[in-house]
């Protein structure tokens, strides 16, 4: 039963990729709704941005599983349209981990944007660029640093999703095994190898993020920028 | 006192209490199979009313994981196990006393499902519809799965079942998810389905393919209270001990 | 882009609050310019930079009107309020305003459509050679210095043939030696592009050098609007005209002057000299 050692690996770099994705471009918007904008209710988006964060991923998972088990409200409604279950699947640890990794992306990618200096901006209207154009050719490139160590965090946080990933995908090998899960299951084996192998792989994933993250931050690329008279 | 002083002496003071709280007298600890949840209470306040014997605290968990917590030191005065291999491991390593390894009860691997679930047996498990998952537990490390590996693969069908499966960290895992209709079937111990009235029993492993399944107990070389644990396995396995078991639905040990 | 020779460069009222309480500031300004440079000159927080804000459509003023070579950008009566991006004004604000993540050339380049973006555009070269900076065209802007950076600034605003360019005080920290060039770029560039602008100072020189209307500005009122000599009156209280002067030793010899009302045009053929009085402390420019 303990399959191909690889897998889990691949697996995981798989689903943590996924889930970036699934909640990078929303994640980013959130993240310049929340810095360019005040509107009713901002306190409230932002109180349930972070709640993921602080939430134990255990809560997190028993959440997903009452609301997309068979028998919750979504679940039923997405059997009932599509005949697509969530539980035990792939995709459920992609939805664990960007669920995860989402208060992480917004809150690191928020103030690169708000440090966008707002010169840069109205430059940019003057030129003709419509909102979306703005976005896409004036803040995003100008925070690009910020943007691009939220993205990173986040994958940092998704890929070694834990609590809830064990509840929501479960542990089938050879689909939702991913190496946190592994890991666990060769510990209590007793198969040490196996688990210092996937210990080992996570621990050089966080450390890269750790050494790469802070050199991306919004400080550091002012610093560059700096003007040299 | 500086800020800096002041939470150095509270980080002292703190540090030498858990050293002092290690020394004190604890209780008498087991590790038991999560298997042994509904019987094992009953079993210690009958031993503990009888000879007037201390508390005792029990840690439940997977075997493997539990045989796991051995081998790394923690403070476990008696194991008692679903399987014999993770207690031989330990005999094997120098851990357990094998002069007090001894057999407890036995019991009947059963497959359960979600009391409006379909109706299979566990010859017929292929028949259920594609994308209906069958929930064991880890083969790697709860008896469980190992016996449902076991019993799987003398019916010929473990292969075929392969994709189905999904892994609980043990037992008590195993019947959440059935319980929870996320999976069609599960395999667990007779024990554990008797409590719950939204599982229930699909099939008994009873037959020439079916493993047996016994329960095994031994006292931890070393162990601080470790006669006292000694005491309670004999107990557990005395007359009085095995009618608690039988009345939870346990065979009888092995002799 | 640009209206017909008869319309107006621009012209506008303004009344808009911004702020609450204590904070709380009111612009009320009458702006009117046929062609050329309209400075609006006055003390720092007079509201002169809110004006070129509500001219641009950054902020929405509560009543009045903008009309842009002939064309209506805004109209508190009937609601019509173009968003900035479809305004046709060029922005060139105080601070550095250079995207960092792009060259020289590819900021000025960077309102024009993505074809002409891509290659080496002939157009943009020209802008370039003619505000002096062709050489710094793959110079990244943290490298430029300060005039350099808004030398890229005016001309990218110039690429996109705006229909009227606002300057906020973009000069204000170069020094002063560096300032009669870029004021001399400035109006060669806006002459040849035929572009007319408005242009925020609180310095009397610059706005003499620039401007071909004033408009003054007191705590939040435009008071007052006329040509340059007039309004800027105040700080040259005494004005010569002469024949024509010599070398004197360390000093100057004027020959055949006498003193002229200030304000007043200049004679043909004489020489024109505009005394000017430092201006007071507080809120004063960086000279004495």
């Amino acid at each position: 039963m303990s399959g191909d050692p690889l897998f889990p690996i691949a697996l995981s770099l798989r689903v943590a990729a996924l889930a970036v994705a699934l909640v990078g471009p929303p994640g980013i918007a959130l993240a310049w709704l929340q810095a360019r904008r005040r509107y009713p209710g901002r306190a409230l988006v932002d109180a349930l941005v972070l709640l993921p964060l602080v939430l134990p991923p255990t809560v997190v998972g028993y959440l997903l599983v009452v609301y997309f088990g068979r028998h919750g409200p979504i679940g039923r409604a997405l059997d009932a349209l599509f005949g697509a279950r969530v539980v035990f699947t792939p995709a459920a640890a992609v939805v664990a981990s960007a669920i995860v990794a989402l208060p992480l992306l917004v809150k690191t990618a928020q103030p690169a944007i708000e440090a966008v200096p707002s010169e840069l901006e109205e430059v940019g209207r003057s030129l003709g660029l419509g909102p979306t154009a703005l976005f896409a050719r004036v803040t995003l490139p100008a925070a690009w640093q910020g943007v691009i160590a939220a993205l990173v965090l986040a994958f940092a946080r998704a890929i070694g999703e834990f609590g809830a990933t064990l509840m929501f995908a479960g542990n089938i090998p050879g689909r939702t095994n991913t190496m946190p899960l592994e890991l666990y299951a060769a510990w209590q084996a007793g198969e040490e190898g196996r688990a210092l192998l996937y210990a080992g792989v996570l621990s050089g994933v966080s450390l890269a993020v750790v050494l790469l993250a802070p050199r991306l931050a919004p400080r550091a690329q002012a610093f560059l920028e700096r003007p040299r008279s | 006192m500086s800020m800096r002083a002041r939470a150095a002496l509270v980080l002292l003071v703190f540090t030498a209490s858990l050293a002092r709280a290690g020394d004190a007298p604890r209780a008498v600890t087991l590790a038991a199979a999560a298997s042994l949840r509904p019987v094992l209470p009953e079993v210690i306040e009958a031993f503990r009313g009888d000879s007037g014997a201390p508390a005792i605290e029990v840690s439940y968990g997977a075997s493997g994981a539990l045989r796991a917590q051995v081998e790394a030191g923690a403070p476990i005065d008696a194991v008692l196990f679903a399987s014999p291999n993770e207690v031989d491991a330990l005999v094997a390593k120098g851990l357990v006393d094998p002069s007090t390894r001894r057999s407890i009860a036995t019991n009947t691997l059963v497959l359960i499902g979600p009391r409006q679930g379909p109706a299979v047996r566990f010859d017929s498990l292929a028949s259920l519809p594609p994308g209906e998952r069958i929930a064991i537990g880890d083969p790697r490390s709860v008896p469980a799965g190992r016996y449902a590996q076991q019993a799987l693969t003398a019916l010929g069908s473990w292969d075929a079942l392969a994709p189905r499966f999904v892994l609980g960290a043990d037992v008590a895992g195993v019947l959440a998810i059935v319980r929870r209709g996320e999976a069609a079937a599960g395999i667990v111990y007779e024990t554990d389905a008797r409590p719950f009235d939204d599982v229930r029993v699909l099939d008994r492993a009873t037959g020439a393919w079916a493993p047996s399944v016994e329960l095994v107990a031994a006292v931890v070389r070393g162990a601080p209270r470790s006669d006292e644990a000694a005491r309670f396995l004999a107990f557990a396995t005395s007359p009085r001990g095995r009618s608690i078991f039988t009345a939870h639905g346990f065979g009888p040990p092995r002799p | 882009m640009k209206a017909g020779a008869a319309a107006q460069a621009l012209e506008a009222r303004l009344e808009l609050r911004v702020g609450r309480g204590a904070r709380a500031f009111a612009l009320e300004a009458e702006l009117s310019l046929e062609r050329g440079v309209l400075v609006l000159f006055g003390p720092s927080g007079a509201g002169k930079s809110l004006t070129l804000r509500a001219l641009a459509g950054l902020v929405r003023p509560e009543r009045g009107f903008v009309r842009v070579g002939g064309e209506s950008l805004f109209d508190a009566a009937t609601g019509a309020d173009a968003p900035p991006h479809r305004r046709g004004i060029g922005w060139v604000p105080q601070r550095d305003s250079l995207f960092p993540f792009c060259s020289a050339a590819e900021n000025v380049a960077f309102g024009l459509p993505r074809a002409r973006r891509r290659q080496r555009d002939p157009q943009v070269r020209a802008l370039l050679e003619e505000l002096g900076i062709a050489a710094l065209a793959d110079a990244r802007p943290a490298s430029l210095s300060g005039g350099e950076r808004q030398r890229v600034a005016l001309a990218r605003a110039l690429a996109t043939g705006p229909r009227l360019l606002l300057l906020d005080e973009p000069f204000a920290s170069i020094d002063r030696a560096g300032r009669g060039e870029l004021w001399r770029l400035l109006r060669a560039a806006l002459d040849r592009h035929r572009a007319p602008a408005v242009f925020v100072t609180h310095d009397a020189d610059e706005a003499l050098a620039l401007a071909d209307r004033v408009v003054r500005y007191e705590r939040g009122r435009s008071v007052e609007s006329g040509p340059p000599e007039r309004i800027l009156a105040d700080a040259y209280p005494v004005s010569l005209d002469a024949e024509g002067w010599e070398p004197d030793g360390g000093a100057l010899a004027l020959r055949g002057a006498r003193l002229v009302t200030p304000g007043a045009p200049p004679s043909p053929g004489r020489l024109h000299l505009a005394l000017r009085r430092p201006p007071p402390r507080a809120g004063g420019s960086d000279d004495a």
